[in-house]
């Protein structure tokens, strides 16, 4: 089934995602934006990214978006498959060790972005707690079983659907129970 | 004796350690620490050889080009067709390696390395109408400093002028990699992690528009490396003297050699390419690679004492975490029995001690413009000088390998895969020699070893304590203020450490935004 057009004004919008495929539950951002790109195939306002392991967006964006989705594995102490819709005005970008396992971090280059006057209006992360990170291709059950509802979160981000300013945390269910 | 650990080192990639003694403040004991663990060995064990550069591409995010480069060579001769790749396909190769190094050595100079020379608090100051200057003295306002910190205080001589220039250019730099970016996927598909790159050649077929289009990124690139990054590297090397002085580390060199001019040899170690094979020492007499004189030790790194001194052909990943006297997840590589430095200063330097003409120009010219005798560039300095002529050197080659391309004609070839074979692949990567072994058995990979350049600089000591470079680099240095140790940061900046590949992963400790990590 194809998905419909964006509606009214073209929105510049990028999805990026960002993971090692070879890390288990790390690339999670990755296997999304895969998944992504066959359910949005003639959606061509939206642009589909796949960052791997490198954030280097100043190189990965080549004009000034209305929005960047970053689609990443999230560490917020929650169970498993739990997925975050994070604004990026609730997150603290003043700590600021240039330390991450993707090279110089998404943190500065966001900085360089905005440095070089090219930084969104918007930037959301949506991002998904991880089971395990050990060296694997897979992603494990827990979170493959979560991965459509996080494509279906980012697609209502890239859509304008979710208009909310304030981050959500969508808790997995099924664990909890 | 006084202890001083940094940890981690900022603005490198990776995750290093150092932990420093120090008596009267001069460096006694040095050791440097690599504090992940490597395991693409383990995931490669299994699979089909045919898809080696797509696995080790994602090692890391920083020279994925560079892996998929060895990976193919290291293919290419366990099939037995290292002589056989077309000359598209090996100017593509050499097209698409070209722009990586590029892009990398712009991203270490104006990204990780200036801001230990440029003192970016200043432009707070700023009174100008330039407007990139402006957005930065806003950023310095709202107290939002990173990318620029956490730094150590201290020692900034460049006058005003001059370090305002020096931070726009930062800026221009981001603009400037992503040129050589948008040029290595004109042939590479996409970055990171290239599709192109193949055993047999590439699969980018080539046309009169893609060498058009890399051709004027190229030029533009070029002009910047002459007219900005060339002339802000002297800049710095002109108020920076005494760093001509310290850093020098073990004084000898290693490279594998870069991009193939001709292939029809078989030999990597002697086939001739525009950066040379081979080792110098101080002496700066040039001796040929024999590749069977590497071999690992372990006796400082968490691996089992049995598995030291093998090639890196019979290596072994297997972890021992609780080993006593251990401090690091990083092997050492040693050659002829002695420890080696990798980079660009070993393969620009071994490439001079050949007698290579253009590069004994370019080298001789720089050096008498700085007024410094060769034996200076073993030092801070003469890496960063070294990195530089080597980006200028590389560029100017590519734009003639570009128009050498034939549109129409194959970039690769087809070939059988045997059941049975081993392979060795030898490049250098932006930061220095880098080599893949491979044995397949029963079409499958029966072992993968890595041996990335980091592992070379940032080794541990050795099975007879003989500390690695970097380590070397730093004993008998003095620091003036241990609180702000600002040359110890300069020293390992200058090898340009990457460890994300030289190991991996054992803890993994995310960012902290707000309560939430992105890992």
């Amino acid at each position: 089934m194809k998905e419909k057009r964006i509606p009214s004004r073209q929105a510049r919008v990028a999805i990026l995602g960002l993971g090692n495929l070879l890390l288990g539950d790390e690339g999670v951002g990755v296997h999304a934006v895969h998944l992504l790109m066959s359910r949005l195939a003639d959606l061509y306002e939206i642009k589909v990214i796949d960052g791997g392991t490198s954030p280097d967006l100043c190189s990965l964006l080549n004009e000034k978006l209305d929005k960047l989705i970053i689609l990443d594995a999230v560490n917020g102490d929650k169970p498993p498959g739990t997925i975050y819709r994070l604004c990026i005005n609730d997150v603290d970008l003043s700590s600021g060790h240039a330390f991450s396992l993707h090279e110089i971090g998404l943190i500065e280059n966001i900085r360089q972005l905005e440095l070089s006057g090219r930084r969104p209006r918007e930037i959301v992360i949506i991002g998904m707690e991880p089971q395990t990170i050990d060296w694997n291709l897979e992603l494990s059950k827990t979170t493959k079983n979560r991965l459509s509802e996080m494509v279906e979160l980012a697609i209502r981000e890239a859509k304008g659907l979710t208009n909310n300013m304030s981050s959500e945390v969508h808790i997995n269910q099924e664990l909890e129970v | 004796m006084k202890k001083i650990v940094i940890d981690p080192i900022t603005r490198i990639e990776g995750h290093l350690k150092l932990t420093i003694f120090t008596e009267n403040g001069i460096v006694k004991e040095a050791q440097s620490s690599g504090m992940l663990f490597r395991g693409i060995e383990i995931i490669l064990q299994g699979r089909d050889p045919r898809d080696a550069q797509r696995y080790t591409q994602r090692i890391c995010g920083v020279c994925p080009t560079s892996h998929s480069i060895a990976a193919a060579l290291n293919l290419d001769s366990a099939f037995n067709i290292t002589d056989k790749i077309p000359d598209n396909g090996r100017i593509v190769r050499n097209l698409i390696l070209g722009a990586a190094h590029i892009a990398d050595h712009i991203l270490h100079f104006y990204l990780l390395v200036a801001l230990d020379y440029v003192d970016i608090a200043r432009v707070a100051k700023y009174e100008g109408n330039d407007a990139t200057l402006i957005s930065i003295k806003h950023f310095i306002e709202r107290n939002q400093l990173a990318p620029f910190i956490p730094r150590y205080e201290g020692d900034y001589r460049l006058p005003d002028d001059l370090n305002l220039r020096l931070v726009a250019h930062y800026i221009k730099a981001l603009e400037m990699r992503r040129k050589a970016q948008e040029m290595l996927t004109i042939f590479g598909g996409k970055m990171p992690h290239n599709m192109a790159v193949i055993p047999g050649g590439v699969t980018e077929n080539v046309t009169t528009d893609k060498i058009a289009s890399f051709l004027w990124r190229l030029n533009e690139l070029r002009d910047f490396i002459n007219d900005f990054y060339l002339l802000d590297v002297l800049d710095i090397g002109r108020l920076y003297p005494d760093y001509f002085e310290i850093g020098a580390g073990c004084g000898n060199l290693l490279s594998y050699g870069n991009f193939d001019l001709n292939g029809k040899s078989t030999d990597l170690t002697t086939r001739e390419r525009l950066f040379k094979q081979g080792t110098i020492s101080t002496d700066l007499k040039w001796s040929p690679l024999e590749i069977d004189k590497v071999i690992e030790h372990v006796k400082y790194s968490w691996y089992p004492d049995s598995s030291t001194g093998r090639h890196p052909t019979y290596g072994q990943t297997e972890p021992v975490p609780d080993k006593k006297q251990s401090y690091s997840w990083i092997k050492a590589p040693r050659y002829n029995d002695r420890v080696y430095e990798v980079g660009p200063l070993a393969r620009l330097l071994v490439t001079y001690a050949k007698g290579e003409p253009a590069v004994r120009k370019i080298v001789e010219s720089i050096l008498s413009e700085l007024n410094v005798p060769i034996s200076a560039m073993f030092s801070v300095l003469g890496r960063h000088i070294a990195r530089v002529i080597y980006t200028k050197v590389v560029a100017n080659n590519m734009a003639d390998w570009v128009l050498q391309l034939k549109p129409g004609e194959p970039t690769s070839i087809d070939y059988e895969m045997p059941e049975e074979g081993r392979g060795m692949g030898l490049v250098e990567a932006a930061r220095g020699a880098l080599g893949h072994w491979i044995e397949i058995k029963g079409g499958k990979i029966a072992n993968y070893q890595a041996v990335v350049p980091s592992t070379w600089n940032l080794s541990p000591k050795d099975d007879v304590g003989r500390p690695g470079p970097v380590e070397q680099a730093i004993i008998g240095v003095k620091i003036k203020d241990e609180s702000n140790p600002f040359e110890i940061i300069r020293i390992v900046r200058s090898f340009d450490p990457c460890i994300a590949c030289a190991v991996h992963l054992l803890t993994l400790k995310g960012r902290k935004i707000g309560e939430f990590r992105v890992v």
